[in-house]
C-alpha cells in the first residue's frame, strides 16, 4: 500500500526504510514493518530457545520476544548497553523486538537505487531485498526482507 | 466501577522462587510442599544451575511426586490473571516455560512443574 | 786447838789403856828380878821412844825383847803410842778439812765459784763453823742465781727495747718519707685542681655560647613550625575548595545525565513520531520533517553532553590529582611539623643539657677552688706533721742509742754475774 502511495505522490517511486546499525552491519527494514522504537530494557532469558532469541521483555502489556540479528545472520553477537535500541517489528500476526545499536533514521530510498543482493553471497543474502549505496562503500545499507526473516525465525524456533 | 473491577479481577496464586540468579514463578496449586532437596532432584540446564540448591519444590505428577531443586523460595502472591501472558510462539521456548508474568517491562517466566518432570524424564531418566 | 783435840783423844784412850799397864806392871816386877836382862829391856824401851821422838809414830816396843817382867810395861807403852798415833792422825785430818774449807773460800773469793762449797767435817768443834759458812754461801748462791736471772731478763728486755726502738726509728723514717711524698702529691693535686678549675671555666664559657646558639635554633624551629602550620591550614583550605569543586562537578554530572536522558527520550519520541508520520502518508510528511529535526537537535544535545562528560571526567581527574597533591602536601607539612617538633624537643634537650653542663662546670670550678684551699691547708698541715715526725725520728734515734747502751750494759752485767757460779 505504502509504495503505491509513494508512487502516487511522487513521479519517482520511493520506498521508506527504517535504517539502523547493529555490530558492523548497516541494515534497513521497510518502515511499514516497524511499529515503534524503544530502549532495550529488562530482558528475561528463555530456556531452550534458539540462540538468536535473546529472551523476552514486556511491552505495552504484551510479551515481546527479542531477536539478535547478528546471531540470526551469523555475523556475531549483539550487546545490550544503556543506549541500545529495540525496534518493534511486525509482519502479519508476528511481533518481535529487534536489537539495534544505533538508529540511523527513516530514509526514503528511490527504488531505482536499490541494487539486487550480490550473487553468491552468504546465507544472509536470502533475507535481503537489495543493497543501497551511499556516498562511500562504508555507507552501504543492506535492505532486509523483514517479513521473510521473521517467518524464517519463527519456523526455526518452532522446528525445534 | 470499583465493583466491576473486583469482579473482573480474577487472580491466581503464584509461588515465586530462585534458581541461580533467575526469578521464576509457578502455579502455587501445583505445589504440594517445600522440602529439603536431595541429590537426585530435578535440575534443568535451561533454567540455570542452582547455586546451593538446598530446597526442593514438591509437586504431584501422574507418575508420583516430583522434586525441583531450587535455591530460595519466596512468598506466594495473588496475581491478577490479566497480568499473565502465554509464551509467544515466535520464541519457541521449552514446553515447561508456559508463560510470563508481566510487571511493567519485567517479565517473570512461569514454569509448569509437571512439564519439568516430563522434560527431566526425557532428558535423563530414560 | 787442833793440837788439843788429839790430846784429848789420846787421854781418853790412855784411860782405858792405863788399866792394862797396871796388870803389865805386875808382870814387869817379876822380870826385874834378873838384872842382866833388865838392861836390854831398858834399851828396847829407849830405842822405841827415841824412834817415836824422831817422828815415827809407828814404832813399837818389841815384846820379845823385854821379857816377861817388862812386857806389861811394853804393852802399855805400845798402847800409848797407838793412841798418840791415832790422835796425830785425827789432827792431820782436821787440818786437811780446814785446808779444804779455806781452799773453797779462796776459790769463792778468787773465782766467784760458789758451787764447790760442799765441805764437811766430823770435827765437832769445826762443824758449827763450817755450817755457818755453808749457810752464808747458800744465801750468796741464792743472790747470785736471782741476779743472774734478773740480768738475763734485763738483757732480753733491753734487747726488746732496742728492737722496738729501732723499729720505731725505721717506721718513723718511713713515715717521714711517706709524709714527704704525700706533701709532694698534694702539691701536684693543687696544680691539677687549678688546671681542672681552668678547664671547667672554659667549659662554662663554651656552654654559655652553645646556650645562645640553641636558643636561636629554638626560635628558628618555632618559626618553621608556624610556617608549616600555615601551609597546612592553606592546604586544608585548598582541599576544601577541591572537595567543593568536586561536588559541583558531580552535580553538573547529574544535570548532564538528566539532559542526556531528556535528549535520549526526545530522540526516541522523534523517531516514533517520524514512524507515525510515515504511516500518516502525505499528511504526516511535515510532521516527519519536524521529527527528523527534533532528532538532529537531540543528537546535537547528546554530542554536547558527551563533550561535557569528557570535560567532567578531565576535571574529575584533575581534582583527584589536586586532592592527592593536597593530601600529599598535608602529609608533608604534618611530617614537617612532626620533624619540627622533634627538632624543637631535641633543641630543648640540648638547652637542658647545656644548662646542666654550664651549671656543672660552675660547680666544678667552685669545688676545685675549695679543694685548692683545702689542699693548701693539707700541705701546711703536712709540713707541720713533717716537722713533728722529724723530731720524733730524732727522739727515736736517741732512744735507740740509749737502748743500745742499755743493752750493752745489760750484757756486761750478765757477763759479770756469769763469773759467780751458783750451781
Amino acid at each position: 500500500m505504502a509504495p503505491d502511495r509513494a508512487v502516487a505522490a511522487q513521479a519517482r517511486p520511493e520506498q521508506e526504510f527504517f535504517c539502523f546499525r547493529v555490530g558492523d552491519l548497516r541494515l534497513g527494514v521497510p518502515s511499514e514493518n516497524v511499529l515503534e522504537v524503544l530502549r532495550a530494557g529488562l530482558l528475561t532469558p528463555l530456556p531452550r530457545t534458539p540462540s538468536f532469541i535473546m529472551g523476552v521483555t514486556g511491552h505495552r502489556g504484551e510479551v515481546l520476544p527479542v531477536v539478535d540479528l547478528l546471531r540470526f545472520l551469523s555475523k556475531g553477537e549483539a550487546r545490550i548497553g544503556p543506549r541500545t535500541r529495540l525496534f518493534v517489528g511486525i509482519t502479519g500476526s508476528y511481533v518481535a523486538g529487534v536489537v539495534a545499536d544505533t538508529v540511523l533514521g527513516l530514509r526514503r530510498i528511490p527504488v531505482s537505487e536499490i541494487l539486487p543482493p550480490p550473487l553468491g553471497g552468504d546465507a544472509a543474502a536470502e533475507h535481503l531485498l537489495g543493497v543501497v549505496h551511499g556516498s562511500g562503500n562504508q555507507d552501504a545499507i543492506n535492505l532486509l526482507n523483514f517479513s521473510k526473516l521473521l517467518q524464517t525465525a519463527r519456523q526455526r524456533a518452532v522446528a525445534r | 466501577m470499583n465493583d466491576e473491577h473486583v469482579q473482573e479481577q480474577e487472580v491466581v496464586d503464584i509461588l515465586f522462587f530462585d534458581i541461580g540468579h533467575s526469578l521464576y514463578g509457578t502455579d502455587a496449586s501445583q505445589v504440594l510442599r517445600i522440602d529439603r532437596s536431595l541429590p537426585e532432584d530435578i535440575t534443568l540446564p535451561g533454567l540455570g544451575l542452582p547455586l546451593r540448591g538446598h530446597r526442593a519444590i514438591v509437586f504431584d505428577t501422574p507418575e508420583g511426586e516430583g522434586h525441583l531443586k531450587v535455591d530460595a523460595v519466596h512468598a506466594v502472591r495473588s496475581i491478577p490473571l490479566n497480568s499473565l501472558r502465554r509464551m509467544p510462539p515466535t520464541a519457541g521456548a521449552a514446553p515447561y516455560a508456559v508463560g510470563v508474568y508481566l510487571e511493567e517491562a519485567r517479565a517473570v517466566l512461569l514454569i509448569d512443574l509437571v512439564e519439568t518432570a516430563r522434560t527431566q524424564g526425557t532428558q535423563g531418566r530414560h | 786447838m787442833s793440837l788439843d783435840t788429839p790430846n784429848d783423844k789420846s787421854t781418853s784412850k790412855a784411860r782405858s789403856a792405863r788399866k792394862a799397864p797396871a796388870s803389865k806392871a805386875s808382870a814387869g816386877s817379876k822380870a826385874s828380878a834378873n838384872p842382866a836382862t833388865t838392861q836390854a829391856q831398858y834399851k828396847a824401851f829407849t830405842d822405841t821412844l827415841l824412834t817415836v821422838l824422831s817422828g815415827n809414830l809407828q814404832a813399837r816396843v818389841p815384846k820379845e825383847l823385854v821379857g816377861e817382867s817388862a812386857s806389861e810395861m811394853a804393852h802399855l807403852l805400845n798402847q800409848v803410842l797407838d793412841n798418840l798415833a791415832a790422835s796425830e792422825h785425827r789432827k792431820q785430818v782436821s787440818a786437811q778439812e780446814i785446808d779444804q774449807a779455806l781452799d773453797s773460800l779462796i776459790g769463792l773469793v778468787r773465782e766467784g765459784d760458789l758451787s764447790r762449797w760442799n765441805t764437811t767435817t766430823e770435827d765437832p768443834q769445826l762443824g758449827p763453823l763450817l755450817e755457818g759458812f755453808g749457810k752464808v754461801i747458800e744465801t750468796l748462791r741464792t743472790f747470785v742465781r736471782e741476779i743472774n736471772e734478773a740480768a738475763l731478763r734485763l738483757s732480753s728486755s733491753a734487747n726488746q727495747v732496742l728492737a722496738a726502738s729501732t723499729q720505731h726509728e725505721t717506721s718513723s723514717t718511713e713515715q717521714a718519707a711517706a709524709i714527704h711524698e704525700t706533701t709532694a702529691t698534694m702539691e701536684e693535686l693543687k696544680h691539677a685542681s687549678a688546671q681542672i678549675a681552668e678547664n671547667a671555666g672554659s667549659v662554662a664559657r663554651v656552654a654559655e655560647e652553645t646556650l645562645g646558639a640553641a636558643r636561636a635554633g629554638r626560635g628558628a624551629i618555632g618559626e618553621f613550625i608556624q610556617a608549616m602550620q600555615q601551609i597546612r591550614s592553606d592546604g586544608v583550605a585548598v582541599a576544601d575548595s577541591i572537595a567543593k569543586l568536586s561536588k559541583r562537578v558531580e552535580r553538573i554530572g547529574t544535570v548532564v545525565e538528566v539532559i542526556d536522558e531528556i535528549a535520549d527520550r526526545s530522540d526516541l519520541l522523534a523517531l516514533n513520531a517520524a514512524l507515525e508520520g510515515s504511516r500518516a502518508g502525505e499528511a504526516g510528511k511535515g510532521f516527519s520533517i519536524v521529527a527528523a529535526e527534533m532528532r538532529r537537535l537531540a543528537e546535537n544535545v547528546l554530542d554536547s553532553t558527551k563533550e561535557i562528560k569528557n570535560l567532567i571526567t578531565e576535571i574529575r581527574e584533575a581534582t583527584a590529582a589536586a586532592a592527592g597533591a593536597a593530601e600529599a602536601s598535608k602529609a608533608a607539612t604534618e611530617s614537617g611539623e612532626k620533624l619540627g617538633a622533634v627538632a624543637a624537643q631535641a633543641v630543648e634537650g640540648i638547652l637542658a643539657g647545656v644548662q646542666e653542663t654550664s651549671d656543672a662546670a660552675r660547680v666544678i670550678n667552685l669545688a676545685t677552688q675549695q679543694q685548692r684551699t683545702a689542699t693548701e691547708q693539707v700541705v701546711a698541715s703536712m709540713a707541720e706533721i713533717e716537722d713533728v715526725t722529724r723530731q720524733t725520728t730524732q727522739a727515736s734515734k736517741q732512744a735507740t742509742g740509749a737502748a743500745a747502751e742499755l743493752t750493752q750494759l745489760a750484757g756486761r752485767l750478765a757477763e759479770l754475774i756469769k763469773r759467780f757460779k751458783a750451781d
